[in-house]
């Protein structure tokens, strides 16, 4: 987004809306970040969460016109996207309440109130990303290195628990406190912004 | 419940590990009455799924882009220009059936392969994505590694790396390739001469360490993870020795089949893992869709295939009992996060089968202390046991836990079809309708899975009906009707028809 001026968006969205394929990609690349993030927030499937951003600018594709270009194109993308999510949410938590179990079943309602009264997010998912990228960077080497294994060699816990000579659970217990760290760290550093 | 207690199963929960029903219950007791930890759970949840998939999103940008373009021309969009989604390649690619051409993949100016748009091109545009987003995972094991590792950025050269690509001389395209080795993590260590960008045909893969991405012409894309012995055995199908390998299988691939010393996993449109331990012992993960898992013993399969659905029964172990040369036990283990349980012990292709695990433990400590007693006889003594056992399980008391296949006998012998937990005990039937085709969908317990596809073609109304006995038997007749089916119909307990 940072390449482009609000101008540009406003050209490129008049353009797309007359039907030039090339200024509608030009969108779909300034915003997808944005909409595929939110998604993963909300589903935390990426499969699911960028089948669904599909949708999104699938739709939005079909109602161009619709978008008034002062709201913002994100916030439009980001408020489609909020419906959808929050309806896939709900098909899925009808659809396998059975096999999912209560809790799943009670998350899933829980997810879509928070879905539904959330702001929205605007320029949020990069700062958040960058400051993520820049919490782990400060993690002990110990709590990074188990990251590394987990999160980006896809090592199970059980995996991690046989190298280290520790239990799953403790490496679990373990990764479940590093989030804790992450997600202070996070708040601290996205407090700079606001 | 204490705090400690609490934090042991919430980390369980999120780790995605099966929870007792109990267990559950405390959990959601404890976040009812507590909105905070309500609230952090699910933050913490979401920075987990982040923490799996945050280099995704720039790492498959390009891919999604197009598959967004392709989606809003195949779906025949109003608004988008004809003639450009005709003329643009990025658009109107034909699906890649061919093998490349190339003997490495286009890279990018810092050296990197490239993102494979196109490589998926045209109808199965979702399928594209899931494909990419298999690459991101190895892509934040190589970036995602070295970044944190070193503090340096994407694109960097990386001095980390035990073998250097620069210096592998690349392998000329050799007869009959049909794999490309698409990706290799910063700390890929091979023990066979491989190097990214190579294309491969049939034989041996010995990879030290590290995980490496391997594209199949056909749309699998495999990520083995070292230390992993494998073997390319055709376009259709891996062996695997020794190590894990994660494969995701888009719909024209369907089929994939991935063995090992003692298991046969096939496709049935999917993503799964494989691992494979000391001894040929045999982890498998549904992850999506579903496989069908076959036991063996070398070349000799055992006994009929079960089937595995992600979200349901899921997963499953297949060990052998190394102790008699002549009669070796092969015991899978198949297990649902839900409780699921399906246990089986074959014996030269005489299969014992139990949906209890009480009952399962019992019959396997009965069989190994008659194996353990005189190795030599137990080939004699086993067909009897698992008589026994099947008479025993037809007069006495039904299965504690649902049957996997509600429409089988319980017997040795193999059964007509699998099928998940969740299947229908009578007759279900879906109608939906997708670009114009109208589909209805069938599952009966009599007539199996029946597919009726309705569409016009120049005009006229063409219609494809496919019967299959099973999913395996319909992916295998008709691709397209299979991919309606795992995407539309959702077994469910009670007759009825939905729309």
């Amino acid at each position: 987004m940072a390449e482009f001026e609000a101008s540009d968006e406003v050209l490129l969205l008049r353009q797309a809306a007359s039907g030039s394929r090339e200024a509608f990609e030009q969108l779909v690349r300034m915003h997808q970040a944005a909409v595929r993030w939110f998604l993963l927030r909300s589903l935390r499937d990426q499969a699911a969460a960028d089948d669904l951003a599909q949708d999104v600018f699938l739709a939005a594709y079909q109602n161009l016109a619709a978008c008034r270009s002062e709201a913002g194109l994100r916030g439009w993308l980001l408020g489609i996207a909020r419906n959808m999510a929050a309806q896939h949410v709900r098909g899925e938590s009808r659809r396998r309440a059975r096999e999912r179990g209560p809790l799943a079943t009670k998350l899933a309602q829980w997810r879509i109130e928070q879905l539904e009264q959330e702001p929205e997010e605007g320029q949020e998912h990069e700062r958040k990303l960058a400051a993520l990228r820049g919490c782990v960077e400060l993690l002990p080497p110990e709590s990074r290195r188990v990251v590394e294994e987990h999160y980006f060699r896809r090592q199970s816990a059980e995996a991690i628990a046989r190298q280290k000579g520790r239990t799953a659970g403790s490496v679990r217990m373990m990764l479940l406190r590093v989030r804790k760290v992450l997600a202070d760290c996070m708040r601290k550093k996205l407090a700079h912004y606001r | 419940m204490d705090a400690r207690q609490y934090e042991e199963l919430a980390s369980r929960w999120v780790a995605g590990d099966p929870l007792a029903p109990d267990e559950e219950q405390l959990l959601l007791e404890w976040l009812e009455n507590r909105p905070n930890a309500r609230t952090a759970l699910m933050d913490d949840e979401t920075l987990d799924s982040l923490l799996h998939s945050w280099a995704c999103l720039d790492e498959t940008a390009e891919d999604f882009v197009q598959d967004c373009l392709r989606g809003i021309a195949d779906a025949g969009v109003n608004g988008l220009p004809a003639a450009a989604a005709v003329g643009s390649p990025s658009i109107a690619a034909p699906p890649v059936v061919a093998p490349p051409i190339v003997v490495r993949k286009p890279r990018d100016d810092a050296g990197r392969v490239k993102s494979k748009g196109g490589l998926f091109a045209g109808k199965t545009i979702r399928w594209a994505t899931v494909a990419a987003a298999c690459c991101a995972v190895l892509l934040v094991t190589a970036i995602g590694w070295r970044w944190v590792a070193g503090g340096r950025q994407p694109g960097e050269k990386n001095q980390l790396a035990s073998h250097s690509t620069d210096n592998h001389i690349v392998q000329p395209n050799p007869p009959g390739a049909f794999v490309t080795l698409a990706k290799c993590s910063a700390g890929a260590a091979w023990e066979t001469p491989h190097s990214e960008g190579d294309r491969l045909a049939v034989g041996e893969l010995k990879l030290a360490a590290g995980t490496v991405e391997l594209h199949f012409d056909k749309g699998t894309v495999c990520c083995l993870a070292g230390p992993a012995t494998a073997e390319l055995r055709s376009a259709d199908e891996v062996f695997l020795k020794y190590g894990s390998v994660s494969a995701r299988v888009p719909p024209p691939a369907v089929g994939f089949a991935v063995a090992t010393p003692l298991a046969r996993i096939v496709d049935l449109g999917t993503e799964f893992d494989v691992c494979v331990k000391d001894a040929g012992v045999t982890e498998t993960l549904v992850r999506r869709g579903r496989i069908s898992l076959g036991s063996q013993n070398g070349q000799e399969s055992l006994g009929s295939p079960i089937e595995l659905v992600a979200g349901s029964l899921d997963r499953a172990t297949v060990s052998v009992h190394g102790l008699a040369a002549e009669a070796r036990p092969v015991t899978t283990v198949a297990r649902g996060s839900d409780g699921r349980f399906l246990g089986r012990m074959t014996v030269q292709s005489k299969t014992a089968e139990f949906h209890s695990r009480a009952a399962f433990d019992a019959f396997r400590v009965e069989a190994f202390k008659q194996l353990g007693q005189d190795p030599g006889q137990f080939a004699n003594k086993w067909a009897g046991l698992a008589d026994a056992a099947v008479r025993r399980k037809r007069e006495g008391s039904p299965p504690k836990t649902a049957p996997i296949n509600p429409r089988s006998e319980p017997s040795t012998a193999a059964s007509r079809r699998n099928v998940p937990p969740a299947a229908p005990v009578d007759d279900q039937t879906v109608e939906v309708e997708e670009n114009g085709k109208k589909v209805s969908i069938t599952d009966s317990k009599d007539s199996g899975i029946t597919v009726t596809i309705t569409e016009s073609v120049n005009g006229n109304k063409k219609t494809t009906k496919v019967r299959a006995a099973d999913t395996a038997d319909l992916a295998q007749k008709n691709p397209e009707a299979h991919r309606f089916y795992r995407k539309y119909f959702h077994p469910r307990p009670k007759n009825g028809k939905s729309k």
